[in-house]
């Protein structure tokens, strides 16, 4: 999820459940004190009434108040302890035409003596008009701060975010063994400053890391390759003097086993050089041919062991990205695998498509295939070669 | 035949003389480029072999000297750092070959011989042994005149017995020989025995003598 997106994903969100939240606590509060501010209005109407009722003298002046003032109405009342109450009524509006609230005020009060009840009415806004009105300027608010929100968010993704992208940018087309240092822009935001300076820190400590210990693997290959070469030397020398038959057979195996050292040794750096991302090469690389070939070299063995190889290439011409040093390795190590394991007089299946290359022979099956890809884990006696090199596979 | 021996690794240095002063070849040693290169600015060598680590620098340079100086033929690398770059730089520069540490004697000398022969005879490349004959260029073999058909493995084979001559090959020389650089070589010899009993049976039908004798447990040994 970019990243503007997220943000306003969340800005969305709050300002909703704002939104959700505020709009009965507004009509709450608003309903209140608006009926607060009825009824302070409805008492101080009584008060003009007690006011103006001093002027009443009879009956009919009375009458004649109560035709002109028909929000007061008074009705003979029974029983004179009455106390005053406020509330709010429904009932039908001719004004309106419609059923409104009306807030009343009963007060017992007397004139010339008489007790009467005296009825104040108020009609109030329809509660819903209210809440339409509150949601809709809610709405338009939320609608406002909401696109002022998307606004600058655009605004600042696209100017302070913008060394943020340029160093991810720098930091994904980095490659530690071909560029020298890693340049990144220098922004105003102390944050991304430091984000850049960490990076750069990080970079040349890598890169550091990465040279030693290509140097390491360098200087481990000619340490070790060079007694090894001498090793090899002079047991060549020494197979030309004149041995008996014992003499012979120890040299021999000597010799083997120093042969057996130099490969695992190329095995190693080997190991070392893709772990170290050294092969990053990539190139297009006729599939099936490489197969065939790589067959081909190993047409001895196949004829010592009475191989047939069967291809098969459902899809025809494979084209692969890869690095056709690493890609010839990894082939020769599946096929000799596959060659040195299988039974003599069986058969060798390969199968190549454009996703998936199978070697099958009809070998036995491993004891404990969850082992295959790490080192030195071998089903029979040669397990160097076979642990070292499947490892390759994994990669 | 002279051949420059340019190696910081004593020891080895004297190996690789001694195994092919068995050639008759004439071997000096340099141990840094300095000496290498007072040495090539003296003297003219039939091969040279350069070790990239040295001393007092990358033998690559000395490759460089060579090729100003234009005495550029027979330059055969042999290096520890068995690197991809280090290989196309040296051969791109004009090295003849490539030779990765550790190698066979055996090897080391059929490429020395191969560079030796190729620059001696400038074309009709032919190696005779009494009634054996073989010529490079057409990769045939001939017995007392008369043609015989060995596979490419079997041809391979004898060639690299007969460029060491007199000396006893390994099998497991022989064996990273035929398979190649890459090939994964196999714990059993059993290909290097068919072949062998193959090239021998041909040999023998043609009327050649039985040259090729095997030293037990050890390999095998072209003997004229």
């Amino acid at each position: 999820m970019k990243l503007l997106r997220r943000t306003i994903q969340n800005y969305v969100l709050y300002s909703a459940l704002l939104f959700v939240l505020c709009t009965p606590i507004f009509y709450v509060a608003i309903q209140r004190l608006f009926v607060h501010e009825m009824d302070s209005v409805l008492l101080s109407h009584k008060k003009d009434f007690i006011k103006s009722s001093e002027h009443l003298k009879t009956e009919d002046d009375l009458a004649l108040y109560h035709m002109m003032n028909k929000e007061f109405i008074l009705t003979p009342n029974p029983s004179p302890s009455i106390r005053d109450s406020l509330f709010t009524v429904e009932s039908y509006d001719s004004l309106h035409g419609a059923i409104i609230p009306f807030r009343t005020y009963v007060s017992g009060v007397s004139i010339q003596n008489k007790p009467y009840l005296l009825t104040i009415r108020e009609s109030m806004v329809s509660s819903g008009d209210l809440v339409t009105a509150i949601v809709a300027i809610q709405a338009g608010l939320l609608l406002v701060l909401f696109l002022g929100l998307v606004f600058i968010n655009r605004k600042l993704t696209r100017v302070i975010w913008d060394p943020f992208y340029t160093i991810l940018d720098r930091l994904k087309r980095f490659q530690i063994d071909k560029d020298a240092s890693i340049d990144l822009p220098l922004s105003s935001t102390a944050e991304f400053r430091d984000l850049s300076s960490a990076i750069t820190q990080l970079v040349s400590n890598n890169k550091n890391a990465y040279q030693s210990q290509k140097e390491f693997t360098e200087n481990a290959s000619h340490e070790i390759q060079t007694p090894l070469a001498l090793l090899n030397g002079k047991l060549d020398l020494l197979i030309q003097t004149d041995l008996t038959e014992q003499q012979a057979e120890l040299i021999g195996s000597i010799h083997s086993s120093a042969l057996r050292i130099s490969r695992l040794n190329r095995n190693l750096l080997l190991l070392t050089k893709i772990e170290n991302n050294q092969f990053q090469t990539l190139e297009e690389i006729d599939g099936d041919g490489t197969l065939t070939q790589l067959i081909n070299q190993f047409e001895e063995s196949i004829r010592a062991k009475n191989l047939v190889i069967k291809y098969f290439f459902p899809e025809g011409k494979i084209l692969i990205k890869s690095n056709k040093a690493l890609l010839e390795i990894l082939l020769s190590n599946l096929i000799s695998n596959a060659i040195r394991y299988a039974p003599p007089n069986s058969c060798i299946t390969i199968e190549g498509t454009k996703t998936t290359c199978k070697i099958m022979n009809q070998g036995d099956p491993l004891k404990r295939p969850e082992v295959i890809f790490e080192r030195f884990t071998g089903k029979t006696q040669t397990p160097m070669e076979q642990g070292s090199d499947l490892r390759l596979q994994k990669k | 035949m002279k051949v420059l021996i340019i190696e910081d690794e004593k020891e080895l240095a004297r190996s690789i003389v001694q195994y092919l002063r068995q050639e008759s070849y004439v071997c000096e040693v340099a141990h840094t480029i300095k000496e290498a290169n007072e040495k090539i600015l003296l003297f003219d060598y039939d091969c040279i072999l350069v070790d990239i680590s040295l001393p007092d620098g990358n033998g690559l340079s000395i490759i460089k000297t060579l090729k100003e100086a234009n005495k550029l033929d027979g330059v055969i690398i042999i290096s520890a750092k068995n690197s991809l770059d280090d290989r196309v730089l040296g051969l791109n520069l004009g090295a003849d070959d490539y030779l990765p540490k550790p190698f066979h004697l055996s090897e080391l000398g059929a490429r020395v011989s191969a560079i030796i022969r190729r620059k001696r005879f400038d074309g009709s490349n032919e190696i005779k042994v009494h009634e054996l004959s073989i010529d490079l260029l057409g990769k045939t073999t001939r017995v007392n005149g008369k043609l015989i058909d060995l596979t490419r493995k079997e041809y391979d084979l004898l060639l690299f017995l007969l460029s060491n001559k007199n000396r006893v090959v390994s099998k497991n020389a022989i064996a990273e020989h035929l398979s190649g650089d890459d090939a994964e070589v196999f714990d059993n010899f059993d290909f290097i025995y068919a072949h062998m009993k193959n090239l021998k049976k041909k040999l023998a039908e043609a009327g050649c003598e039985d040259y090729i004798k095997t030293v037990y447990g050890l390999g095998y040994k072209f003997e004229a």
